[in-house]
């Protein structure tokens, strides 16, 4: 009988850590990490399981020992005084979330836009006679995202894709960072998600980098924009899908809400909207409606009235 | 409930089954009387040492935090109460009963099981959430609302392998491919069985109407939260040959059903919820490891 608890490669990831520290882990109570579960939920929509309380530990240590706090609860208290000025809690959300960018984050929400979301646009699009299908990733960093996207929308659909042309648009507000994923050269690190199959496809080895291929670079634009900048996204143009995975996280408030309207507005009727794996619109009044896929969930912009009846799930 | 011939007379054969389960329909019996005190009912589990013994072994788990000090019936009734108490008799004892079955190669048991206690433990936090007074009848409706599909895959194990091939070929969901092919599916099965295993009349309508609950005469509620367990799991990735790949949990018509007796659902955070099953399901792989050992 299996009794594993089954753990997603990316937590297997995250709870990854070379011991590089030389401060022994502040272990953290059950009391403690409910707390900080809560606090971090309310301020961000971020919801640790679990399975963070070691991550917590490990990660956390040092940062504890070197604000000067003996254990979390002091933290907690610390952070809560700070209410308002959100640099601490930014550093405590980068480091549960793990922010980092690398090709085929996040499978069981690929997943779910490989066999379901993506076949639901297809036919849509075949359906309208639509020959575009455009696909927006906010806060790309690198470009991983994106073209992790396009890497599974040629290997999956290439047949679809003689009918529909697929547009994807990445988005970071660092002019440095939209300039290196445009050039589309990675070290390895960032390829350890990728399968052989795909890095043999897309990829050619250059010394120490691997270079994308022209195929795939030629699908995503980059553009150097700020999410919270309506004209700008607006300017875009309108989406079939947009992926902001673990950027809202970081808004106050009354940004967060700002963005995901603007979002709201550029999605076409009935598509989607995906937050990071962990992530909800947690205290933003919406329009979107809430959809579960096997081990993700995402948020639906509702249909035209005429087509909502054949598109209901069970 | 009545059965299409073929179907009834291969089943029927599992009459011989129905003596495992007698502790637990004896004891569902002695709550439903309302009349038997917890010394009557202590006196009737301990008759079964194997049970007896997996209800200390529960009871001193992490699952309910009393590590230790449950080392006799009578203490478990008092500590965890009756209505915990009888959900592990009627899980030990249908586990006990089914594994005696010979076990078919196209049928997953883990699996089987794993869906079925998670099912329950959602169900019961489903149901704690809402405030909704139930006696254990949703945790024990929930563990057992597939048995159907273990009866099919008994007594009707070709049919049974068609059918689903046939619901793969075809596109059509399993419950209406195994309507079209046995000319009554597993939900009908289950309750047909917990009927004749004189289960109290809430659960075997829960387990009838589970993929419907808007079609349930009454007991909506509860059939709602075992609809909606279910559903939660398979979103979980640990569902059981089922075939749903987008949910949408808030226009889901149990749902409607449970905000509609309980307005207090409109403003849960149903995203927050749906992270905090995690828990539900470690605590499912727990029970049944707990359980089957």
């Amino acid at each position: 009988m299996t009794t594993q608890i089954e753990t997603t490669v990316e937590e297997q990831v995250e709870a990854y850590q070379p011991e590089n520290s030389i401060h022994s882990a502040i272990t953290i109570t059950d009391e403690s990490f409910a707390e900080l579960r809560d606090y971090v939920y309310h301020h961000s929509g971020i919801y640790l399981t679990e399975n963070k309380k070691r991550l917590l530990e490990k990660r956390m240590s040092s940062r504890l020992s070197t604000l000067g706090f003996g254990d979390f609860s002091a933290y907690l208290k610390h952070l809560k005084q700070l209410s308002g000025q959100g640099k601490e809690l930014n550093s405590l959300i980068d480091i549960v979330t793990v922010n980092e960018t690398s090709f085929f984050r996040n499978e069981f929400q690929l997943k779910a836009l490989e066999n379901v979301v993506f076949p639901e646009i297809f036919e849509k699009k075949t359906s309208n006679n639509d020959q575009l299908f455009r696909i927006l990733c906010v806060g790309c960093s690198s470009g991983e995202e994106p073209y992790t996207l396009a890497m599974i929308l040629n290997h999956r659909f290439s047949e679809k894709l003689k009918e529909v042309k697929v547009e994807i648009i990445g988005t970071d507000i660092s002019q440095q960072v939209v300039k290196r994923a445009y050039e589309g050269i990675y070290k390895e690190f960032s390829l350890k998600n990728v399968e052989r199959e795909y890095l043999q496809k897309y990829f050619t080895r250059r010394g120490d980098n691997f270079v994308l291929n022209q195929d795939i670079r030629r699908v995503v634009h980059f553009r150097q924009v700020s999410t919270i900048d309506e004209s700008q996204m607006k300017s875009l143009g309108m989406f079939d899908l947009i992926l902001c995975r673990n950027v809202l996280i970081y808004f106050k408030q009354e940004s967060k809400t700002k963005a995901v309207n603007t979002l709201y507005q550029i999605l076409n009727p009935g598509g989607y909207l995906f937050v990071g794996h962990s992530e909800s619109l947690y205290g933003i009044e919406h329009e979107f409606r809430f959809v579960h896929f096997v081990k993700a969930i995402g948020y639906q912009k509702p249909d035209l009235p005429e087509r909502k009846s054949h598109r209901e799930g069970d | 409930m009545v059965l299409p011939q073929e179907v009834q007379r291969k089943v029927s054969s599992i009459e011989n089954l129905a003596t495992l389960p007698n502790i637990a329909t004896e004891i569902l019996e002695m709550i439903r009387k309302s009349n038997s005190n917890m010394r009557e009912i202590a006196r009737v589990i301990e008759k079964d040492v194997s049970v007896t013994t997996k209800i200390l072994k529960v009871s001193n788990s992490p699952l309910w935090g009393f590590a230790g000090r449950i080392d006799n019936v009578n203490r478990a009734l008092v500590i965890l109460g009756l209505k915990q108490v009888t959900n592990i008799v009627v899980a030990v004892s249908l586990y006990s009963a089914f594994t005696k079955l010979k076990p078919n190669p196209y049928f997953n048991r883990e699996k089987f099981w794993l869906h079925s206690a998670a099912t329950g433990q959602i169900s019961r936090t489903l149901s704690k959430k809402l405030k909704l007074n139930f006696h254990g009848e949703d945790f024990v409706a929930a563990l057992i609302h597939d048995i159907g599909k273990f009866i099919l895959d008994q007594f009707l194990s070709e049919q049974f392998k068609y059918t689903l091939e046939y619901a793969q070929n075809s596109g059509k969901k399993i419950i209406d491919a195994e309507k079209e092919v046995l000319g009554c599916d597993h939900a009908e099965i289950g309750a047909w069985l917990l009927q004749r295993w004189n289960f109290p009349e809430a659960i075997s309508t829960a387990v009838l109407f589970h993929h419907h609950p808007e079609k349930a005469p009454q007991h909506r509620d509860l059939t709602s939260v075992i609809h909606i367990s279910d559903m939660l799991c398979e979103m979980w990735g640990i569902g059981f040959d089922e075939d749903t790949t987008k949910f949408y949990l808030k226009e889901n018509p149990g749902w409607n059903i449970l905000r509609n007796t309980h307005p207090h659902l409109y403003k849960m955070d149903v995203e927050k919820f749906t992270f905090q099953l995690k828990s539900d399901i470690d605590k499912a792989r727990l029970f049944i490891q707990l359980i089957g050992e």
